[in-house]
């Protein structure tokens, strides 16, 4: 029974990254396709790991760097899986059908914790690997160090699930009877994501000077037992320190499953009824059917933390970054004035900006999972006297009247700060929302080609998606052109090179949205 | 009003519907009958323009579905076996989303939410989340968008699945209204009690191909309906 329900679980964590695809071909290229992510991922740790290992080694504070390490890795994993473990713990569809059949709710519970604490294993392989391989090349290691290394990768994952776990449950137990539970669970997350990304840019900024940071970081955190002792156990091998280090690893792990599993019954039969709202007519309003498809867009976003926290992340990092540019325009102008000391000219800066704004709209994916997410409503959309393309085109339009006045204030800032030339601020104002349209219709595409519209819980349609995957990672590969180009050929005029790229960006555009108005209209017609 | 002629499906090397052919009239009731996998829904899907048929042709109200799927959508309205409606709407967003789709006029979709709503006793609940809806309340919800839009054709499957006895009464009476306003309604079902007494003509289909089809008289002769449909099972067995 237990085998039968792991077999569904982990089919249904498979099933949503290949988008339902059986073709053998499809999902060899999807398999490549989050290696290839997973690759570029643990490239961007490696970074920081490979400045940190020698020289903390040589300071003699191995410890914290293998403390940093699983710092880092249990951050990664817990803002990975907690509304994962939300959803698929306690909000997940077939729920009522599992405690219907004679499981043990325990059992069901496991099953799920196993799906998750997989996809954390995967998770934590982008900063394990690099972390590992950074240490081996620029220090010794001891027969110890590397076993207690290799089971606290086998352990963390069950701790990063367990908290996960518990605050999927606080967080559900909170938002329970709560009306606007979507904007409640919005704030919670930009909260933590913000607080999360603070520390580690304070942390990054810092990295440029290693020693005293180290030496800085390290006489604070010696006195934090949680990090000293299992950074202790890997750096120096020793014995006692590891013992503790799993014990209090596991630990949460098992009370956390025993607290879960005897109440989890309890916790999913609750009644999760809210206020009874009676209806009092108003005077209707009548409206077309190009707006009632936007509206439904809108509203399906705005009922889903999951599906508006992982999908507008674009927009609220512009919202930030605007925000941030006023107030600290300064801080702005005198880099740009350092920079132009080491030989960087205006018109390179306006395109290393520019590829900036291209990067963070990779992080709006609205489109990508949005066919996914039509999922048992589908017949509704199909059935509507409505050509197919009008529904896609609404929710391209959601997802561009999001982007673009996301885009544009970031731009604005920065044009009021650096009054730049005509061109330049012409290639400022167009570039990144022509991409916006790009990201959109790669999200739209990817998504008619790969739909999982199956899914038991919304996450698993929305982070857990091969189209959005294609649609941020597409957009980085794309958004690095006019970057590499720019740096690898000095020869060129880096104004060229992004007009170049603005007109690339335009006709990849075209194409793409012909295709959604023939090809992805009969697509989703035949869904 | 709905023209099905050779109507074929296959999934794989199955044909999950084979050459059928129905007609159905204005004014009728016509009742879909046979068991489960014999093509029910699959036909129902073909004619709502939801599912892709191989080959033959259907038409709503004289016009083509192949040739112009929009023109028929809006001449019909589609109630699936399931219920399943969006869920992040109120009811009463919902209807006006239908409503906005098919064009219906303020003052109209508040005169036929307020009668339909209050036959079907929902009235209380629209500005209820549809998630918080039981399975019977999503049907009502259903049913109330299917006619909101006063289509000539309503195609149900299984309509009756869900609903307790009054609300049954209720879309049975609706029906008949529906059709002596020269609607016609096309469903499906398994309860050949209701189809008995409520179909005007029925077609039984069994493995993709229609083995009856006629006025309820000419089907089931001196016997009933339950007897004739055991009947043709075990002879094209």
């Amino acid at each position: 029974m237990g085998k039968a329900l792991l077999r569904v679980q982990f089919a249904l964590v498979w099933n949503s990254f290949a988008g339902g695809s059986r073709k053998k071909g499809a999902r060899a290229g999807i398999a490549v396709a989050m290696v290839i992510t997973a690759a570029a991922i643990a490239m961007m740790f490696s970074v920081t790991f490979d400045a940190m290992a020698a020289a903390y080694y040589e300071m003699g504070l191995g410890w914290f760097y293998f403390a940093f390490f699983l710092l880092v890795d249990f951050c990664l994993m817990l803002l990975g899986s907690v509304f994962t473990a939300k959803a698929q713990l306690f909000e997940a569809k077939d729920n009522a059908q599992l405690l219907a059949m004679p499981i043990p709710p325990g059992q069901i519970l496991f099953s799920r914790m196993a799906s998750l604490i997989l996809v954390n294993g995967f998770f934590q392989l982008t900063v394990a690997v690099p972390a590992a391989v950074c240490w081996v090349l620029h220090c010794p290691v001891t027969p110890m160090g590397a076993a207690a290394f290799l089971l606290f990768c086998l352990c963390l994952p069950l701790t990063a699930t367990a908290v996960s776990a518990l605050v999927g449950w606080l967080i559900s137990l909170a938002t329970r009877g709560v009306r606007n539970k979507t904007l409640l669970t919005t704030v919670f997350t930009l909260a933590f994501l913000a607080l999360y990304l603070y520390y580690y840019s304070k942390l990054m900024r810092s990295l440029s000077d290693l020693p005293a940071l180290g030496a800085a970081l390290a006489g604070k955190l010696n006195r934090v037992a949680l990090l000293l002792i299992p950074g202790r156990a890997i750096a120096e091998g020793r014995l006692p320190d590891l013992l503790w280090s799993l014990a209090g690893m596991l630990l949460p792990f098992l009370l956390v499953s025993l607290v879960l599993s005897a109440t989890y019954l309890r916790v999913l039969s609750a009644n999760r009824d809210f206020a009874r709202v009676v209806y009092r007519e108003k005077a209707a309003k009548s409206g077309s059917a190009a707006g009632a498809l936007y509206r439904r867009e809108l509203a399906r976003l705005a009922s889903s933390s999951s599906y508006l926290v992982n999908s507008t992340l674009g927009v609220f990092a512009m919202i930030a970054g605007a925000v941030f540019l006023a107030v600290k325009g300064s801080a702005l102008t005198a880099l740009l004035s350092q920079l132009a000391t080491y030989g960087f000219s205006g018109p390179l800066i306006t395109a290393g900006l520019v590829v900036v704004l291209c990067f963070l709209s990779t992080m709006t994916t609205v489109t990508a999972p949005s066919i996914s997410l039509e999922g048992r409503n589908l017949w509704i959309a199909q059935s509507l006297p409505v050509p197919a393309w009008t529904v896609l085109r609404a929710k391209l339009l959601l997802h561009l009247s999001l982007a673009v006045p996301a885009v544009l204030l970031p731009e604005a800032v920065l044009l009021i700060l650096l009054r730049p030339g005509l061109p330049e601020a012409l290639l400022i104002l167009l570039v990144p929302p022509l991409f916006n349209v790009l990201v959109a219709l790669i999200g739209l595409c990817a998504n008619l080609l790969l739909p999982n519209l199956n899914w038991v819980t919304e996450t698993a349609a929305v982070k857990n998606s091969a189209a959005v995957l294609i649609a941020i990672f597409g957009g980085w590969f794309l958004a690095a052109i006019p970057a590499v180009l720019c740096l690898a050929v000095p020869s060129l005029p880096p104004l060229g090179v992004l007009a170049g790229f603005g007109v690339l960006t335009a006709l990849l555009s075209l194409l793409l949205l012909g295709w959604c108005r023939t090809s992805g209209a009969r697509i989703f017609r035949r869904l | 009003m709905l023209r099905i002629e050779h109507l074929t499906k296959v999934y794989g090397d199955k044909k999950a519907v084979d050459d059928l052919t129905l007609h159905i009239a204005p004014g009728e009731i016509y009742g879909f009958i046979g068991h489960n996998g014999a093509g029910k829904t699959t036909t129902i899907k073909s004619c709502c323009g939801i599912l892709q048929f191989d080959h033959g042709e259907i038409a709503v109200d004289g016009v083509s579905l192949k040739r112009d799927p929009i023109e028929c959508k809006r001449r019909l309205a589609y109630i699936p076996d399931n219920p399943d409606l969006y869920e992040f709407l109120s009811g009463i967003r919902y209807l006006n989303f239908i409503a906005d789709i098919y064009g219906v006029s303020a003052s109209d979709r508040a005169a036929r939410i307020r009668r339909y709503g209050d036959l079907l006793e929902l009235t209380g609940d629209l500005a209820q989340p549809v998630s918080a809806y039981s399975h019977g309340m999503k049907q009502k919800l259903a049913i109330i968008a299917a006619w909101l839009h006063d289509p000539r054709l309503i195609i149900m499957d299984e309509p009756f699945v869900g609903l307790d006895p009054k609300a049954s009464h209720t879309l049975k009476v609706m029906m008949r209204e529906h059709c002596d306003r020269g609607g016609a309604i096309f469903f499906s079902t398994h309860v050949l009690e209701v189809a008995e007494k409520l179909c005007d003509r029925v077609a039984i289909i069994k493995s993709g191909r229609l083995v009856k089809a006629g006025t309820m008289e000419d089907v089931k002769g001196d016997t009933s309906l339950e007897d004739v449909f055991l009947e043709l099972e075990e002879d094209h067995g």
